[in-house]
Protein backbone atom coordinates (compact mmCIF):
# COMPACT_ATOMS: atom_id res chain seq x y z
CA UNK A 1 0.00 0.00 0.00
CA UNK A 2 1.53 3.37 -0.93
CA UNK A 3 2.67 5.54 1.93
CA UNK A 4 2.65 2.71 4.40
CA UNK A 5 5.86 2.08 6.28
CA UNK A 6 6.68 -1.60 6.54
CA UNK A 7 8.38 -3.07 9.58
CA UNK A 8 11.47 -3.89 7.56
CA UNK A 9 11.87 -0.27 6.48
CA UNK A 10 11.25 1.07 9.95
CA UNK A 11 13.68 -1.25 11.74
CA UNK A 12 15.81 -2.14 8.81
CA UNK A 13 18.79 -1.12 6.80
CA UNK A 14 18.68 2.69 6.71
CA UNK A 15 18.87 2.91 10.49
CA UNK A 16 21.43 0.13 10.67
CA UNK A 17 23.52 1.78 7.98
CA UNK A 18 23.38 5.15 9.74
CA UNK A 19 24.41 3.59 13.04
CA UNK A 20 27.20 1.65 11.33
CA UNK A 21 28.51 4.76 9.60
CA UNK A 22 28.34 6.74 12.83
CA UNK A 23 30.01 4.15 15.10
CA UNK A 24 32.20 1.93 12.94
CA UNK A 25 33.52 4.15 10.15
CA UNK A 26 35.47 6.50 12.46
CA UNK A 27 37.59 3.47 13.39
CA UNK A 28 38.62 2.92 9.78
CA UNK A 29 41.90 4.78 10.03
CA UNK A 30 43.27 2.57 12.82
CA UNK A 31 42.10 -0.56 11.02
CA UNK A 32 43.75 0.51 7.78
CA UNK A 33 47.00 1.09 9.62
CA UNK A 34 46.80 -2.38 11.19
CA UNK A 35 45.86 -3.89 7.82
CA UNK A 36 48.93 -2.31 6.28
CA UNK A 37 51.18 -3.83 8.96
CA UNK A 38 49.56 -7.22 8.39
CA UNK A 39 49.53 -7.36 4.59
CA UNK A 40 52.68 -5.23 4.10
CA UNK A 41 51.35 -3.38 1.10
CA UNK A 42 48.81 -0.67 0.33
CA UNK A 43 46.74 -2.54 -2.27
CA UNK A 44 46.13 -5.58 -0.06
CA UNK A 45 45.55 -3.33 2.97
CA UNK A 46 42.78 -1.49 1.08
CA UNK A 47 41.14 -4.75 0.04
CA UNK A 48 41.44 -6.18 3.54
CA UNK A 49 39.88 -3.09 5.13
CA UNK A 50 37.00 -3.06 2.64
CA UNK A 51 36.33 -6.78 3.15
CA UNK A 52 36.50 -6.30 6.94
CA UNK A 53 33.95 -3.48 6.86
CA UNK A 54 31.62 -5.35 4.53
CA UNK A 55 31.69 -8.41 6.77
CA UNK A 56 31.19 -6.20 9.82
CA UNK A 57 28.24 -4.43 8.16
CA UNK A 58 26.60 -7.73 7.24
CA UNK A 59 26.96 -8.94 10.83
CA UNK A 60 26.21 -5.60 12.46
CA UNK A 61 22.60 -6.50 13.33
CA UNK A 62 24.04 -9.20 15.60
CA UNK A 63 26.52 -6.84 17.23
CA UNK A 64 25.39 -5.94 20.76
CA UNK A 65 25.39 -2.18 21.11
CA UNK A 66 27.46 -0.96 24.05
CA UNK A 67 29.97 -3.81 23.84
CA UNK A 68 33.49 -3.38 22.49
CA UNK A 69 33.02 -2.35 18.87
CA UNK A 70 36.71 -1.64 18.28
CA UNK A 71 37.75 -5.13 19.48
CA UNK A 72 34.91 -6.68 17.44
CA UNK A 73 36.16 -4.97 14.26
CA UNK A 74 39.78 -6.01 14.89
CA UNK A 75 38.60 -9.56 15.43
CA UNK A 76 36.96 -9.51 12.00
CA UNK A 77 40.09 -7.91 10.54
CA UNK A 78 42.48 -10.53 11.91
CA UNK A 79 40.17 -13.43 10.99
CA UNK A 80 39.73 -12.08 7.47
CA UNK A 81 43.46 -11.59 7.13
CA UNK A 82 44.22 -15.12 8.33
CA UNK A 83 41.56 -16.67 6.09
CA UNK A 84 42.29 -14.79 2.89
CA UNK A 85 45.80 -13.43 2.90
CA UNK A 86 47.74 -16.04 4.77
CA UNK A 87 47.25 -18.41 1.86
CA UNK A 88 49.03 -15.91 -0.37
CA UNK A 89 51.99 -15.38 1.89
CA UNK A 90 54.49 -18.07 2.53
CA UNK A 91 56.35 -17.30 5.69
CA UNK A 92 57.76 -19.13 8.70
CA UNK A 93 55.24 -19.40 11.52
CA UNK A 94 57.68 -19.68 14.40
CA UNK A 95 60.69 -17.79 15.61
CA UNK A 96 63.86 -19.30 16.87
CA UNK A 97 64.79 -17.46 20.00
CA UNK A 98 67.08 -19.80 21.86
CA UNK A 99 69.99 -17.44 21.61
CA UNK A 100 67.98 -14.28 22.23
CA UNK A 101 68.09 -13.15 25.85
CA UNK A 102 65.32 -11.28 27.64
CA UNK A 103 65.32 -7.49 27.29
CA UNK A 104 67.66 -7.94 24.37
CA UNK A 105 67.85 -4.39 23.08
CA UNK A 106 68.32 -2.78 26.47
CA UNK A 107 71.03 -5.28 27.44
CA UNK A 108 72.88 -4.60 24.19
CA UNK A 109 72.72 -0.85 24.65
CA UNK A 110 73.81 -1.01 28.25
CA UNK A 111 76.60 -3.28 27.05
CA UNK A 112 77.63 -0.55 24.62
CA UNK A 113 77.95 1.81 27.55
CA UNK A 114 75.33 4.16 26.15
CA UNK A 115 73.78 6.93 28.21
CA UNK A 116 70.21 6.17 29.24
CA UNK A 117 68.96 9.20 27.32
CA UNK A 118 70.80 8.10 24.15
CA UNK A 119 69.39 4.57 24.18
CA UNK A 120 65.92 5.36 22.94
CA UNK A 121 66.95 8.28 20.76
CA UNK A 122 68.90 5.84 18.58
CA UNK A 123 65.68 3.91 17.91
CA UNK A 124 63.75 7.13 17.54
CA UNK A 125 66.21 8.31 14.89
CA UNK A 126 65.47 5.30 12.67
CA UNK A 127 63.25 6.00 9.67
CA UNK A 128 59.64 4.89 10.33
CA UNK A 129 59.92 2.37 7.47
CA UNK A 130 62.78 0.54 9.18
CA UNK A 131 60.77 0.08 12.37
CA UNK A 132 57.67 -0.93 10.38
CA UNK A 133 59.74 -3.43 8.44
CA UNK A 134 61.10 -4.90 11.68
CA UNK A 135 57.54 -5.40 12.95
CA UNK A 136 56.42 -6.83 9.60
CA UNK A 137 59.29 -9.32 9.65
CA UNK A 138 57.80 -11.13 12.66
CA UNK A 139 55.90 -14.34 11.96
CA UNK A 140 52.17 -13.75 11.79
CA UNK A 141 50.94 -14.70 15.26
CA UNK A 142 53.71 -12.71 16.96
CA UNK A 143 53.23 -9.77 14.62
CA UNK A 144 49.51 -9.70 15.40
CA UNK A 145 50.10 -9.84 19.18
CA UNK A 146 52.69 -7.05 19.18
CA UNK A 147 50.64 -4.95 16.78
CA UNK A 148 47.50 -5.22 18.91
CA UNK A 149 49.31 -4.54 22.20
CA UNK A 150 51.91 -1.95 21.30
CA UNK A 151 50.54 -0.15 18.27
CA UNK A 152 46.79 -0.43 18.85
CA UNK A 153 46.92 -0.40 22.65
CA UNK A 154 44.61 -3.33 23.38
CA UNK A 155 44.64 -5.08 26.77
CA UNK A 156 45.68 -8.74 27.10
CA UNK A 157 42.03 -9.69 27.63
CA UNK A 158 40.97 -7.87 24.47
CA UNK A 159 43.78 -9.48 22.46
CA UNK A 160 42.75 -12.88 23.80
CA UNK A 161 39.18 -12.22 22.61
CA UNK A 162 40.29 -10.86 19.25
CA UNK A 163 42.65 -13.73 18.46
CA UNK A 164 40.69 -16.50 20.22
CA UNK A 165 43.51 -17.76 22.43
CA UNK A 166 43.96 -17.83 26.24
CA UNK A 167 45.56 -14.82 27.95
CA UNK A 168 48.63 -16.93 28.78
CA UNK A 169 49.18 -17.51 25.08
CA UNK A 170 48.84 -13.78 24.40
CA UNK A 171 51.51 -13.04 27.01
CA UNK A 172 53.86 -15.67 25.63
CA UNK A 173 53.43 -14.42 22.06
CA UNK A 174 54.06 -10.86 23.20
CA UNK A 175 57.15 -11.89 25.12
CA UNK A 176 58.63 -13.85 22.24
CA UNK A 177 57.48 -11.40 19.58
CA UNK A 178 59.02 -8.44 21.37
CA UNK A 179 62.30 -10.27 21.86
CA UNK A 180 62.47 -11.05 18.16
CA UNK A 181 61.53 -7.46 17.32
CA UNK A 182 64.24 -6.09 19.62
CA UNK A 183 66.77 -8.41 18.02
CA UNK A 184 65.74 -7.14 14.58
CA UNK A 185 65.93 -3.51 15.69
CA UNK A 186 69.38 -4.07 17.13
CA UNK A 187 70.52 -5.54 13.81
CA UNK A 188 69.16 -2.49 11.99
CA UNK A 189 70.86 -0.10 14.40
CA UNK A 190 74.14 -1.95 13.89
CA UNK A 191 73.81 -2.16 10.11
CA UNK A 192 73.28 1.58 9.99
CA UNK A 193 76.40 2.13 12.05
CA UNK A 194 74.50 3.88 14.85
CA UNK A 195 76.35 1.85 17.46
CA UNK A 196 79.80 0.38 17.53
CA UNK A 197 79.91 -3.26 16.50
CA UNK B 1 70.07 -8.73 34.72
CA UNK B 2 70.57 -8.37 38.45
CA UNK B 3 70.99 -4.88 39.77
CA UNK B 4 71.93 -5.94 43.25
CA UNK B 5 69.33 -4.21 45.37
CA UNK B 6 68.36 -5.90 48.59
CA UNK B 7 64.86 -6.96 49.56
CA UNK B 8 64.10 -3.61 51.16
CA UNK B 9 60.87 -2.97 49.36
CA UNK B 10 57.65 -4.81 48.68
CA UNK B 11 59.11 -5.85 45.35
CA UNK B 12 62.76 -6.58 44.56
CA UNK B 13 64.80 -6.12 41.37
CA UNK B 14 64.29 -9.68 40.17
CA UNK B 15 60.54 -9.39 40.57
CA UNK B 16 60.66 -6.06 38.77
CA UNK B 17 62.30 -7.74 35.79
CA UNK B 18 59.75 -10.55 35.88
CA UNK B 19 56.80 -8.17 35.96
CA UNK B 20 58.20 -5.42 33.74
CA UNK B 21 56.13 -6.49 30.74
CA UNK B 22 52.93 -6.46 32.82
CA UNK B 23 53.78 -3.06 34.30
CA UNK B 24 54.58 -1.45 30.95
CA UNK B 25 51.38 -2.90 29.48
CA UNK B 26 49.29 -1.60 32.38
CA UNK B 27 48.27 -5.13 33.33
CA UNK B 28 49.44 -5.21 36.98
CA UNK B 29 46.70 -4.85 39.56
CA UNK B 30 46.71 -1.35 41.09
CA UNK B 31 48.28 -2.37 44.39
CA UNK B 32 51.14 -4.23 42.71
CA UNK B 33 51.62 -1.37 40.24
CA UNK B 34 51.97 1.02 43.20
CA UNK B 35 54.65 -1.23 44.75
CA UNK B 36 56.37 -1.38 41.41
CA UNK B 37 56.33 2.41 41.03
CA UNK B 38 57.66 2.81 44.55
CA UNK B 39 60.56 0.50 43.73
CA UNK B 40 61.34 2.54 40.63
CA UNK B 41 61.42 5.75 42.66
CA UNK B 42 64.22 4.34 44.78
CA UNK B 43 66.12 2.17 42.30
CA UNK B 44 67.61 4.08 39.40
CA UNK B 45 68.83 1.06 37.36
CA UNK B 46 65.30 -0.40 37.35
CA UNK B 47 63.87 3.04 36.60
CA UNK B 48 66.19 3.48 33.61
CA UNK B 49 65.30 0.07 32.29
CA UNK B 50 61.56 0.53 32.65
CA UNK B 51 61.77 3.98 31.06
CA UNK B 52 63.58 2.42 28.11
CA UNK B 53 60.86 -0.21 27.64
CA UNK B 54 58.09 2.39 28.06
CA UNK B 55 59.66 4.69 25.46
CA UNK B 56 60.32 1.78 23.09
CA UNK B 57 56.62 0.90 23.21
CA UNK B 58 55.69 4.53 22.54
CA UNK B 59 58.14 4.77 19.62
CA UNK B 60 56.70 1.62 18.08
CA UNK B 61 53.21 3.05 18.32
CA UNK B 62 54.24 6.39 16.85
CA UNK B 63 56.20 4.88 13.97
CA UNK B 64 53.84 2.07 12.98
CA UNK B 65 50.60 3.98 12.61
CA UNK B 66 49.67 5.51 9.30
CA UNK B 67 46.64 7.52 8.25
CA UNK B 68 44.24 5.91 5.82
CA UNK B 69 44.21 7.63 2.44
CA UNK B 70 41.02 9.61 1.75
CA UNK B 71 40.08 7.37 -1.19
CA UNK B 72 39.99 4.30 1.08
CA UNK B 73 37.41 5.95 3.34
CA UNK B 74 35.33 6.85 0.26
CA UNK B 75 35.66 3.37 -1.22
CA UNK B 76 34.53 1.64 1.98
CA UNK B 77 31.63 4.06 2.49
CA UNK B 78 30.42 3.47 -1.06
CA UNK B 79 30.72 -0.31 -0.68
CA UNK B 80 28.60 -0.19 2.48
CA UNK B 81 25.93 2.03 0.91
CA UNK B 82 25.75 -0.29 -2.09
CA UNK B 83 25.46 -3.29 0.21
CA UNK B 84 22.73 -1.48 2.20
CA UNK B 85 20.60 -0.98 -0.91
CA UNK B 86 20.68 -4.65 -1.82
CA UNK B 87 17.51 -6.60 -1.07
CA UNK B 88 17.92 -8.81 2.00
Amino acid sequence: MPGMITGAERDGKPELTARFERDALPLLSGLYSAAYRLTRNAADAEDLVQETFLRAYRGFAQFKEGTNLKAWLYRILTNTFINIYRKKQREPQTISEDEVEDWYLYSKMVGEGMEPSAETSVIESLPDEEVQEALSSLPEQFRIAVLLADVEGFSYKEIADITDVPIGTVMSRLHRGRKALEKRLWDVVRERGLVRD
Amino acid sequence: MWYGSEDLYEINCIEVLHEMQLYIDGELDPERAADFAEHLERCSPCLEHSEFQRKLKAILRAKCRCASPEHVVRRVREAIRLEGRLPP
